[in-house]
């Protein structure tokens, strides 16, 4: 148990650290932005979530296509929303407010890229 | 009081007075002491109002390379916004850009130390351009001052397409700053067009008078025709290369976001004037060895500070987002050519002239650059380019001499098609039946030229180069020809 809540310390740590390049959060949603998306989105009246994540995988397309495709898994995702940018290592997730929420979307997506010892941590709310 | 006594108190006591009053404080005046700087600005605020209307504003702008003078307003208001817009980099050469102000490089600031900049900035790079096609897809742009002594976090952030950033800040060094795009990846943002100049003048403004001041920006642009071929109106669109950006393999290094730009408009001086330059090199990747043939430069202030003079230099290094002001006398009547001494970004455009003719003659161009544009604008004739350079710059020049292998300058009128096409083609079997290819084969040290398995429209598409090459030189012969009779 200790050894699980000291890693997600470090990993949260670390991912506070690896924002400084990247010089704010603005930065991790620009590196996932995606306007047509955020149109497409806004049309349906979905949201997007915008995430930073962390861990020590190899930072190259590969993991970028891994993470994606266990993003898309994620319940309530709509199919081709889940955008994954590798460095600055940020994650973005459109999803149907009707039948899912943020809280819900970390949970399933933390469950799954722990496989790979991956974190994630939400960027705050975006309007 | 004896004698030898009397003259040893005159002699210690000043000495006695010294160390009884130690070094005393320092007098000289340090303008950049924190207590003389402003470190304070208000928090920036991000919203939804747009800006409509004209893409950039404020009195302290300039557009050009010809400075407006300083407005004396203590207080600058400037309004930048990003746009999208395809912009013509060399002839035939258009170009998929990101600006500021909606032309590369962006406007230039013009300040003066202790002044205030109010800065506005609407992210537009969702709006659609006349007649044109949206050819990129809007994103998230911001702006860093290199000027600002600020929080990043606060100021340089980054905002959706629609959204506006407010915010100020106080200039306390006198310099050339560069500001640019900092959201990532920055290298395509800064490559793509996003950046420009800050000029700030020292507070009682600068020790020496001249007749002329001119901003040069020099930047690196890494072209390649669209893959999916789209088109700017009828002519081939260029996009950015990434492959060529990461290795550093510009296509294009300007002055002032256009090949040869100064060259078909030189900056105008009469002899005896005295022409101060304010050079800043944004890369992104580059250094610039900037040199003017012709004269020297009598004064030059690095990053722009008259605090860091030097005199009599004939070129001064600037690193990616290095600057400096350069004074010259301009000694005669003639054509001063500003070049990149680094000769192989100069023969890709980094050259301009500084002039005392109306219309300088091409020829005085013809040992430091390639007339014209360095691109092809057919895509076919293109593709033949981008091959050559990646399967033959090792082993063979164009218009450098030669190498491993020939210089292939000319080799069109040097050599038949049919003549050409089988070489490329079988070039082992060229070697035992032809004779010139025997010739040229002890001629370069019995090093044979390899098969390279090209096909047949490979083949077509080098000769097609090799053609275009050979017709661009045939063109600046008969131009300069034409110009040096005065005709």
């Amino acid at each position: 148990m200790w050894l699980k809540v000291s890693f997600a310390l470090v990993i949260a740590v670390l991912s506070i650290s690896a924002w400084a390049c990247g010089h704010c959060e603005e930065d991790l949603v620009a590196a996932v932005y995606d306007h047509a998306l955020l149109m497409r989105t806004r049309q349906l009246k979905q949201n997007i979530m915008y995430m930073a994540w962390d861990g020590p995988v190899t930072r190259d397309a590969g993991t970028g296509r891994k993470l994606a495709l266990l993003a898309a898994g994620v319940p309530g995702v709509p199919p081709g929303s889940v955008r994954v940018s590798v460095e600055p290592a940020a994650i973005s997730i459109a999803f149907d407010p009707v039948k899912t929420n943020r809280a819900k979307i970390e949970f399933f997506l933390q469950e799954k890229f722990s496989k790979m010892n991956v974190m994630v941590l939400p960027l705050p709310e975006r309007r | 009081m004896n004698f030898n006594r009397l003259s040893r108190v005159l002699v210690f006591s000043p000495l006695l007075l010294t160390v009884a009053c130690g070094p005393g404080p320092k007098v000289a005046h340090d303008p950049y002491a924190p207590s003389q700087i402003e470190l304070k600005s208000p928090p920036a605020q991000v919203s939804t109002v747009r800006h409509t209307g004209p893409f950039a504003a404020g009195n302290s702008l300039s557009y050009s390379a010809e400075l407006k003078p300083l407005d004396p307003a203590p207080i600058k208001h400037v309004q930048l916004d990003t746009t999208h817009k395809v912009i013509e980099i060399a002839p035939g050469v258009h170009f998929s850009a990101w600006t500021f102000g909606d032309q590369v490089p962006g406007p230039a600031i013009r300040a003066r130390v202790g002044d205030k900049i109010q800065f506005s900035m609407t992210n537009r790079s969702d709006e659609t351009m006349p007649n044109m096609a949206m050819v990129v897809a809007p994103m998230m742009h911001s702006m860093d001052f290199h000027a600002a002594m600020v929080s990043p976090q606060d100021k340089y952030r980054s905002i959706a397409p629609g959204q506006t950033i407010e915010f100020e800040f106080t200039l306390n060094y006198p310099g050339i700053f560069m500001y640019h795009c900092g959201t990532p990846m920055i290298l395509e943002h800064i490559a793509s067009g996003m950046y420009g100049a800050v000029i700030v003048e020292p507070k009682e403004g600068y020790p020496t008078h001249v007749d002329h001041e001119y901003l040069v920006i020099q930047s690196e642009f890494y072209a390649k025709p669209d893959p999916a071929g789209k088109k700017a109106g009828s002519a081939p669109l260029y996009v950015l290369d990434s492959d060529r950006l990461k290795s550093s393999q510009p296509t294009h290094t300007v002055f002032n976001g256009l090949h040869n730009g100064m060259v078909k408009k030189p900056l105008p001086a009469k002899p005896g004037e005295r022409v101060r330059l304010f050079v800043l090199n944004v890369g992104p990747s580059k250094t610039s060895s900037f040199h003017v043939v012709g004269t020297i430069f009598d004064r030059v202030w690095l990053e722009g500070n008259p605090d860091n003079q030097m005199r009599g230099m004939q070129t001064v290094l600037l690193g990616s987002s290095n600057s400096a002001i350069v004074e010259m006398l301009i000694p005669q009547a003639g054509s001063y050519i500003m070049v990149d001494h680094h000769f192989a970004n100069a023969s890709q455009g980094a050259i301009g002239l500084i002039s005392t003719l109306d219309q300088p003659k091409a020829v005085d161009l013809e040992h430091h650059n390639m007339e014209a544009s360095s691109a092809p604008s057919d895509p076919f004739v293109a593709e033949g380019k981008v091959a050559f350079e990646t399967k033959c710059l090792a082993c063979h020049s164009i218009g450098q001499g030669k190498k491993l292998g020939p210089d292939l300058a000319g080799v069109t009128q040097r050599r038949t098609d049919p003549w050409l096409t089988q070489w490329l083609a079988e070039p082992e079997k060229m070697l035992l039946t032809d004779a010139s290819a025997k010739a040229m084969l002890k001629e370069y040290n019995n090093i044979p030229m390899p098969n390279q398995g090209l096909s047949k429209k490979e083949i077509a598409q080098y000769l097609a180069y090799f053609h275009w090459i050979d017709a661009m030189a045939k063109d600046t012969k008969n131009q300069s020809a034409v110009k040096a009779k005065g005709h």
